[in-house]
């Protein structure tokens, strides 16, 4: 004897399957503009709270602290090592075409428009990223957000605001920090690895310096911070339940903020050269 | 007690996606709260009570249905704003969800602070003073943070700090639960004092059956989505419904 949903299969409609196959296929490409839909909308509700912020600038601060000055000795180690790996990258790729006095050239330009903020970004969405996805999904969990609704505390205010203008102001901190460890550590190989004098290495930086250059790694440096203190937040808003809920918000957060980090990349500079 | 109902549900119906499909919580929940009563929602877990609870304050909509406070509908985009309502209303939610990063008296004066600016911080200290003291907890405590609290200080912290903005209603959602039994009288004897000492309406949700006989006026029992009982705890002791034989026998 057939089961019940057996039965129902035999007796469907001929066109059922098509249906359910444009359902389905429907869903699938409305869910990203479903979800873009929301995160505009709740980027815009966090922006309509920045009256707010005039009347208590502690939050700003203590999450500028938070996200900026304790990211200083990751950020200083990170950018060492990638001023230093771009420069032996580009004497390995010039040696024998170009002298080797341009070497602060290629590593000024690379940094500043390019690893500097793109890759600053990216090390931030892991470590400020996650944690604000982590805090905000065990706020939740444990009830903190409806408590503070209750109060009638906005959580909006409260805690995606500061976070927000965090972002904003303390990646492109960073970001310039990033840039002159990175030249740094490009002289130091350049200096005792190569033979580089300091000099020349100088002169070499300042060869094809554009003022242009550093408002685009500035422009960058902005979005991504945004971009990585909003996925965090929304993520933490998104969590599911438990440990686990709060676990996939933290990697959800850190691969979304990755993928935007470099698209918003694309497009600044498909746009800005 | 006033003849018009503080608080009134009506058909209230509420469904949450379970396993790709969708599960119906409340399946039409009618329900009265009289001024100045303690009504208490008993029911199996997971039965929807604190959903009962979270849409009497707003922190949910319902699918169908209707929530009055004071005759104001709070339900739906039409009706009043929840916030207007909710600064009247308390809550002591199941696990206290105190704000782990503030000590015990910061999270009293928080919330008095951002809506009662006018007040100094030696009045607002004053102020989590005798809040602390109404809950029976030493103002010595309010440099502690609640992970270095007990379970039952936790809730005593999270009902001062619920009562910090005076509220006429309090909505208690579990509020014996995980307690020892000598905790648990303290927490009952509490809230029979905010009844009797400031007047206010409560709103319990349990399924602690000695603690719902202690401090109901009246016991509601949640079954299957609706509320099959509703009446004194004489009344419930005496009830032949099977659901209700079967709960209080438990």
């Amino acid at each position: 004897m057939p089961s019940p949903q057996e039965h129902a299969r035999r007796e469907e409609a001929p066109g059922a399957p098509l249906s359910r196959f444009l359902n389905g296929l429907g869903a699938l490409a409305l869910g990203p503009v479903e979800r873009l839909g929301e995160s505009v909308l709740l980027f815009l509700a966090i922006l309509r709270r920045l009256p707010f912020l005039f009347r208590g600038p502690g939050l700003l601060l203590e999450q500028i602290a938070r996200m900026g000055v304790a990211s200083i000795p990751l950020v200083l180690v990170i950018s060492v090592f990638i001023g230093a790996v771009t420069a032996v990258q580009a004497r390995y790729q010039f040696h024998g075409l170009i002298p080797d006095t341009y070497l602060g050239t290629a590593i000024a330009k690379f940094v500043i428009i390019e690893s500097g903020p793109v890759l600053t970004a990216l090390v931030l969405a892991g470590r400020v990223g996650a944690a604000i996805a982590a805090e905000i999904g065990t706020l939740k969990e444990k009830e903190e957000l409806d408590a503070m609704t209750v109060m009638d505390l906005d959580p909006l205010r409260y805690l995606a605001l500061p976070r927000l203008l965090a972002g904003f102001i303390a990646v492109p901190l960073l970001v310039v920090f990033s840039c002159l460890c990175a030249l740094i550590g490009g002289w130091l190989v350049a200096r005792f690895s190569f033979g580089l004098t300091s000099q020349a290495y100088v002169q070499g930086t300042r060869f094809l310096f554009s003022g242009y250059d550093v408002w685009v790694g500035l422009v960058k440096a902005v979005c991504f911070g945004g971009v990585v203190a909003f996925t965090g937040f929304q993520e933490g808003l998104r969590a599911g339940a438990g440990a686990r809920g709060v676990g996939q918000a933290a990697m959800k957060a850190v691969v979304s903020a990755c993928v935007w980090i470099l698209v918003l990349d694309f497009l600044i500079i498909f746009m800005l050269y | 007690m006033s003849a018009s109902p503080l608080i009134q549900l009506r058909d209230l119906r509420k469904s949450f996606p379970s396993n790709g499909k969708e599960q119906e919580v409340l399946r039409g929940v009618t329900l009265d709260v009289a001024r100045g009563e303690t009504l208490v929602i008993i029911g199996a877990s997971g039965g929807g009570k604190s959903v009962i609870l979270k849409h009497c304050i707003g922190l949910l909509k319902p699918d169908a249905g209707e929530v009055r406070v004071e005759g104001k509908v709070i339900s739906s985009p039409d009706g009043v704003d929840a916030q207007t309502i909710r600064r009247r209303m308390g809550m002591l939610f199941q696990g206290s969800a105190l704000f782990d990063s503030m000590n015990a008296g910061e999270n009293i004066k928080f919330a008095v602070r951002e809506h009662r600016p006018e007040l100094s911080e030696a009045q607002l200290d004053a102020l989590m003073r005798e809040k602390l003291q109404l809950v029976h907890l030493s103002p010595d405590m309010s440099s502690k943070l609640p992970n270095e609290l007990s379970g039952g200080m936790k809730k005593r912290l999270a009902l001062a700090r619920a009562l910090a903005l005076e509220p006429e209603i309090l909505l208690y959602d579990e509020p014996t639960t995980g307690l020892d039994p000598v905790t648990a009288g303290v927490i009952d004897d509490l809230v029979l004092d905010m009844q009797r000492q400031l007047g206010v309406t409560s709103l319990v949700v349990t399924h602690d059956m000695p603690s719902a006989h202690k401090i109901a006026d009246r016991i509601a029992m949640l079954h299957e989505g609706k509320i099959i009982f509703i009446g004194t705890p004489e009344a419930l002791r005496a009830s032949d419904l099977p659901p209700v034989r079967a709960f209080v026998r438990v």
